[in-house]
């Protein structure tokens, strides 16, 4: 096993904290950004109809379809912010050169739960979406549309993988605390 | 804790105050605190020899074993 020298060392927390500290913002945005951007989205819902709720069909969308359409769209949009801004926390302590805290471990694993829950939320959302939009359709043209894509099934790896390294920080920052108290 | 630091009875016997020897072992005084109050998990061997060196003594003039509940040995027959 290879040491690294104090240099490389303090090398490497510098980058932490530099990279950690660009992606602190980034998060602040992204967790911002989404619920904002679905506005000029809904207010253009035909346009971006087919990739939001694949299936759909829709003539045109009222003042109210718009509006509970933004708020159903809020249900996974909500959930990947509150992620992004548990995201944005962690990478602040990273920042502040604390890597290996307990709080750390609970920042992530908020941060999985947040990219596990996305998917189902998505995939209820689009259910929720397509009935919400089509109440006022003709007898027998109501829609529900219950679609799972690729990329549910890789959010939910992806958030079940973050949920495992986790659990791992967390034991990480055990051991580190129990080093901290040997002189 | 059955370990008992007895580092204040060396640092007596040496007539070296605290803050002396956290100069010159390269530790700071908050540490050296916290050992000689006995609030440390462990020691290094890398400490324990810079202490034996600064005290002139052996590690066991500044450790003590005084056995208490807390340690659980098995006996030769359980093995």
């Amino acid at each position: 096993m290879s040491m690294q020298s104090p240099d490389q060392a303090s090398r490497r927390v510098a980058r932490v904290r530099r990279v950690s500290r660009i992606m602190m913002v980034v998060s602040g945005v992204l967790a911002a950004a989404g619920p904002i951007l679905l506005i000029p989205v809904w207010l253009s819902f035909e346009h971006f109809a087919a990739a939001m709720v694949p299936g759909l069909r829709i003539d045109s969308l009222s003042e109210l379809d718009r509006a509970g359409g933004y708020l159903i769209s809020l249900l996974p949009a909500g959930i990947a912010a509150w992620g992004f801004i548990t995201l944005s926390r962690l990478f602040a302590r990273f920042a502040s050169g604390d890597t290996l805290g307990a709080a750390n471990a609970r920042l992530l694993h908020r941060f999985a739960c947040a990219v596990l829950f996305t998917a189902p939320a998505k995939w209820l959302s689009g259910a929720l979406l397509s009935v919400w939009l089509t109440r006022d359709a003709a007898p027998g043209e109501h829609q529900l549309i219950l679609s799972l894509s690729s990329n549910d099934i890789a959010f939910a790896a992806l958030g079940m993988l973050l949920m495992i390294l986790s659990w791992v920080m967390r034991d990480a920052a055990e051991i580190a605390d129990e080093h901290r108290q040997f002189v | 804790m059955p370990i008992i630091v007895t580092l204040d009875v060396m640092l007596a016997r040496r007539k070296m105050r605290g803050k002396e020897l956290a100069d010159i072992i390269g530790m700071s005084e908050q540490n050296l605190s916290l050992l000689r109050s006995g609030k440390i998990k462990g020691v290094r061997f890398e400490t324990l020899a810079r202490l034996c060196a600064a005290l002139d003594c052996q590690p066991a003039d500044l450790l003590m074993f005084e056995p208490d509940d807390d340690v659980s040995i098995r006996s030769p027959s359980d093995t």
